[in-house]
């Protein structure tokens, strides 16, 4: 007996093997994410070790060195610091006064020098606004020595600076002076970071090694420090605690596809056992107990998931690495590999396989006997089905989607309780359990009403495919009425798949215009520049790198019918002119010279329209009426949220009275190095962001692609060689290669396209769905779009399925009529 | 007319070479009704396949009406087998999920013939065959003997000169394969070369010419 045939070993395995396949990848892919992760905040961290030691200070040079000497440091920025009271003439203050020896590479000198002699010192731009010290001044401060005696110091200041980076360690010195000023202390404070060969941290697999590693070298550093020192406390800043959130948030993304991949197997089992029923009853026959026939399936299982475990396995770590090459990129990636990896394969596909098989074989069990050796297609095509229960669950769950979308669409979260916020408060607590249902049933019902229930729909479509490729259209109408089940399983399939792409393709195009949105509607145009005294709308406006600009004034002492309001001043033309997407959040009229421009929480509130007129109370210019030119959604540049509410008035600030400036640039990364290293502080339109989502939904629509493909190639396959007898006929009777090729492409692309318009309908609408909850709560409208991914995504799919379709089609139409009409003649 | 020269047909079955076929060399004129007789196994199946251009054979010349088809390419052949040979089989092979009609118009259709024209002429046949009453009936819904008869009309779909039958009685009663029986005979009377293989003896009567076949040789009876 053989218990292993290619045929069978295929049919049934490559769903355990894909689902394997997915779960060991994906594993893989989620720990080298959380590697990568970890690598990003090493990597932009300015101090792995921080440092606070009181040290003797003449030695501080040497001590410094020494660390920097240590093997795998990189960098150690180590400072001394002394806190001192000067007299201002807006009273006394305590500031930081320190030492740091790479202050002229680090910091930017607004005006002025930097200190050179003893007693000078360089203030920063923030002392300068609080205080209005200039270079030149003369400073008094008094201090403490080692001892605790008073020490008085007069400081002549030469410089102005910015600290640079901006949120670096040292950034809270705020009197920069030489060593020598700073000897009237024997022991100062020593504040430091060191920052480690990041890779020599993450060069063992083992992910707790970075710990250790750290913790060697704070050890090392200490050593360095103690002879000089009374007081030392090194500690790590970076602890690593395996990130298991990437592999968990990834599985279960991609659990909908290994449970799919299971039930591919199910099919595959289904159909081979269908198959093979005539060998079960002659088994039963010749006097096989049910066990004994259950040990023959049980042997071949046993071999399929040893075979499905460990090409599963092996086939996930080939793809996470190709993924990784092709698509991720990760800086560091090492495979699982390793025996006990190879065993929980095993373990999973065994699991996976018996779950697969149960139902095929309690099904086969329980057939009368007579049936199993009944002639193959007297009963195969036949399938008991009632549309009834499919088309009311399909109506309920397509009611409940619609009426998420409509209730989402003009529910206020504001506007006290009523039946659209109880609706809207019930769909989102059943959301969490009914999403999955809606995911995998509603596409497992809708094929089933199409191929199963009413057929009309398939025969028009397959006829019209018919005409078009000129192929016989009596013959490929009736393809799904040849072997329904078998093409409502491939249609529930490639539906499904077509849900899920669909879904999380266009959730993902979505959440990008939305991020977009959001970041247009924090920042305005490319940058926001946070006031101060060095903030000048004249500054920017000779910058080569700006192409316009707004200066905003925020002001909150004025009302709007006795309720104070944000107001803010700004030159509308300006306005218009520097943000982004301003018609997206223009609710009614325009930005008019010299009007007032109100959000729509304001609008809301007093029932006003644009061409309406408001009562404003500014202080110094009393109650006035003034004519409403626009509402808008919400102010771009004005923060993300604008419940509160919010008037615009065209007034050009008072310079010295700007809150903020919006920048749009000509070069965005030329002005982002300039403001930079002119040390503004400012807000971006386009923040770097290490996102790998994108990255891993490529991976999870690249296993979609394979499972959709091997779907389609298992159960075609399956279909078409039990079709072998009736192929050689059409061939018999005149048929050329490439016309029963066309018969049986356009039999499977009746099948692919019900099932993208099944998928993509079910994913378009989900997606809608949860965009439209998602802005329910923002002061937006609804934007959706049908973008790239999706558009990329789908036609990948389509265009997959096809080919494999192409492909199936191709070589079954090579059948040899004389080999099959002689054996299978009698199977017509 | 065809002219059968050293024909060979050998099957490899693993490692064993089976003869099936064995230096054959026969004429049959135009508007013959030949029988082929033999035991299972002896070779009448695969000489039929090869004549209806199923089935290449291994060494030989097969010459239908001056045309070898044992060197003719695929699509020559295919041509062959749509124009010039009809098939009708033991287990009448008809297409499960077609009706009648549809069934004679698939090989008509597979030619390229226009759509009305196909229905028109597969009436006609059906009505020839005596089954036009059950063109919208499907296989399932008819007898042996209708079947058979439907499958004789889809031989003669595109007005092939030969017919070639296969046990074309083995799975009907005895008065049923008399009346299929009576309707090749008509065929042939019509001007049609038919040739049968079979075990009824029967038949024999309503032949012109005997074959026998033994072991893959074939002689005059």
């Amino acid at each position: 007996m053989r218990i292993v045939s290619k045929r069978r070993l295929a049919s049934t395995t490559i769903g355990v093997i894909l689902s394997v396949a997915i779960i060991f990848s994906i594993f893989t892919l989620g720990n080298n994410i959380a590697k990568a992760d970890l690598y990003d905040t090493l990597e932009s961290s300015n101090a792995h070790i921080t440092i606070v030691a009181d040290i003797e200070t003449e030695k501080y040079s040497e001590i410094v060195n020494e660390i920097r000497g240590i093997p795998h440091v990189e960098s150690a920025d180590c400072f001394l610091m002394n806190p001192i009271t000067i007299n201002t003439s807006y009273g006394m203050t305590i500031e930081n006064m320190g030492y740091f020896d790479k202050m002229r590479k680090v910091t930017h000198l607004q005006e002025g020098n930097f200190p050179e002699e003893k007693n000078e010192v360089a203030i920063s731009e923030e002392l300068v606004g609080e205080y209005g010290i200039h270079p030149g001044d003369v400073i008094h401060g008094v201090t403490t020595n080692e001892t605790g005696a008073q020490v008085n110091l007069t400081l002549h200041v030469v410089g102005i600076f910015s600290s640079y980076p901006r949120d670096s360690i040292w950034g809270m010195i705020e009197i920069l002076t030489p060593l020598e000023t700073l000897e009237f202390n024997r022991y100062t404070t020593m504040y430091g970071g060191v920052k480690v060969d990041v890779n020599y941290l993450m060069s063992s697999p083992d992910m707790n090694d970075i710990n250790r590693k750290l913790s060697i070298i704070a050890g090392e550093i200490e050593n360095v420090i103690r002879p000089y020192s009374d007081y030392v406390k090194v500690s790590s800043t970076i602890s690593y605690y395996p990130n298991v959130l990437y592999s968990v948030m990834f599985l279960g993304f991609s659990l909908p596809i290994i449970a799919m991949g299971a039930y591919l197997s199910k099919v595959g089992i289904e159909i081979e056992l269908t198959e093979r029923r005539r060998e079960f009853g002659i088994m039963r026959i010749r006097g096989a107990s049910n066990f004994q026939r259950f040990k023959l399936l049980l042997y071949e299982s046993i071999a399929y998931s040893i075979i499905g475990g460990i090409g599963g396995y092996l086939l996930g770590e080939a793809m996470a690495y190709l993924a990784n090459e092709t698509i991720m990129g990760l800086p560091y990636f090492a495979m699982d590999l390793g025996w006990e990896y190879a065993l929980a394969a095993v373990i999973t596909s065994l699991f996976l396989f018996f779950i697969a098989l149960y139902k095929p074989w309690k099904k086969i069990s329980s057939l009368p006997m007579v049936e199993l050796i009944s002639h193959y297609t007297q009963s195969f095509k036949s399938v008991e089905y009632s549309p009834i229960k499919d088309i009311v669950k399909t109506a309920f769950l397509w009611a409940y989607i619609l009426s998420g979308i409509y209730v989402f669409q003009n529910v206020s979260f504001n506007g006290g309780f009523n039946i659209f916020v109880l609706i809207a408060v019930i769909i989102l607590f059943t959301m969490g359990f009914l999403f999955p249902l809606i995911l995998i049933f509603l596409p497992l019902y809708m094929t089933r009403i199409l191929t199963l229930g009413t057929q009309r729909i398939y025969v028009y479509l397959a006829s019209a495919l018919a005409k078009v490729s000129g192929v016989a259209g009596e013959l490929v109408k009736k393809g799904v009425s040849r072997n329904p089940k078998n093409i409502a399983y491939i249609a529930f399939i490639l539906a499904f798949i077509l849900t899920f792409s669909t879904f999380i393709s266009a959730m993902y195009d979505n959440t990008l215009l939305a991020d977009e949105i959001r970041d247009v509607q924090r920042v305005g145009g490319d940058f926001r520049i946070m006031g101060s005294s060095y903030v000048s709308p004249a500054y920017f406006s000779n910058s080569k790198n700006v192409s316009s600009l707004v200066a905003i004034h925020e002001d909150f002492s004025a009302s709007v019918y006795n309720e104070p309001v944000v107001t803010l001043y700004c030159d509308f033309g300006n306005y218009t002119r520097t943000v982004y997407l301003l018609d997206l959040f223009t609710k009614e009229g325009s930005f008019q010279k010299g009007g007032v421009v109100i959000n729509d929480a304001l609008a809301k509130r007093y029932n006003l329209h644009a061409g309406d007129n408001v009562q404003i109370h500014i202080p110094g210019e009393g109650y006035r009426n003034y004519r409403i030119s626009a509402v808008v959604y919400s102010f771009p540049g004005n923060g993300e949220g604008e419940s509160q509410p919010v008037v615009m008035m065209d007034r050009e600030p008072d310079v010295g009275n700007v809150s903020y400036i919006i920048l749009r640039a000509k070069n965005y990364d030329a002005l982002k190095r300039e403001l930079d290293e002119k040390g503004f502080n400012y807000e971006e339109r386009n923040p770097e962001k290490k996102d790998y989502t994108s990255a891993f939904l490529s991976v999870i629509d690249a296993f979609m692609v394979l499972l959709g493909g091997a779907t389609i190639l298992i159960i075609q396959y399956s279909l078409y060689f039990n079709r072998r007898g009736e192929i050689a006929l059409y061939k018999i009777r005149g048929a050329t290669k490439r016309q029963v090729s066309a018969i049986l492409m356009v039999e499977g692309s009746t099948v692919v396209i019900l099932s993208v318009v099944v998928g993509v309908s079910i994913g378009l609408s989900l997606a809608y769905a949860f965009i439209v909850m998602m802005y329910s709560t923002s002061n937006l409208p609804v934007f959706f779009v049908l973008g790239r991914n999706f558009a990329l995504v789908s036609a990948v799919m389509v265009l997959t399925f096809l080919a494999m379709q192409y492909i199936i089609s191709a070589v079954f139409a090579r059948v040899k009529q004389s080999e099959v009409i002689r054996s299978l003649g009698g199977e017509m | 007319m065809i002219e059968i020269e050293n024909l060979i047909k050998v099957y490899r079955r693993g490692e064993i070479e089976v003869i099936a076929i064995r230096d054959v060399s026969l004429k049959i004129d135009d508007g013959e009704m030949v029988m082929l007789v033999g035991p299972s196994g002896s070779g009448k199946t695969t000489f039929l396949h090869l004549l209806g251009g199923i089935d290449r054979p291994t060494a030989g010349k097969i010459l239908v009406n001056g045309r070898n088809v044992a060197m003719m390419g695929d699509k020559d052949l295919t041509d062959y087998r749509r124009k010039e040979v009809g098939m009708v089989f033991q287990f009448f092979n008809l297409v499960p999920t077609l009706n009648a009609l549809e069934n004679v118009m698939l090989p008509m259709q597979f030619a390229g013939t226009p759509k009305k024209e196909q229905r028109e002429r597969a009436m006609e046949l059906l009505e020839m065959v005596g089954m036009d009453h059950r063109a919208k009936h499907y296989p399932d819904e008819m007898s042996g003997g209708e079947q058979q008869r439907v499958a004789i009309a889809v031989a003669l779909a595109n007005d092939p000169g030969i017919i070639l039958a296969d046990e074309p009685t083995g799975e009907l009663d005895t008065e049923t394969g008399l009346k299929i029986i009576k309707l090749f005979k008509r065929l042939n009377e019509e001007g049609k070369t038919v040739i049968i293989a079979t075990h009824d003896m029967r038949l024999l009567n309503y032949a012109s010419r005997v074959l026998k076949i033994e072991d893959g040789k074939i002689n005059e009876a």
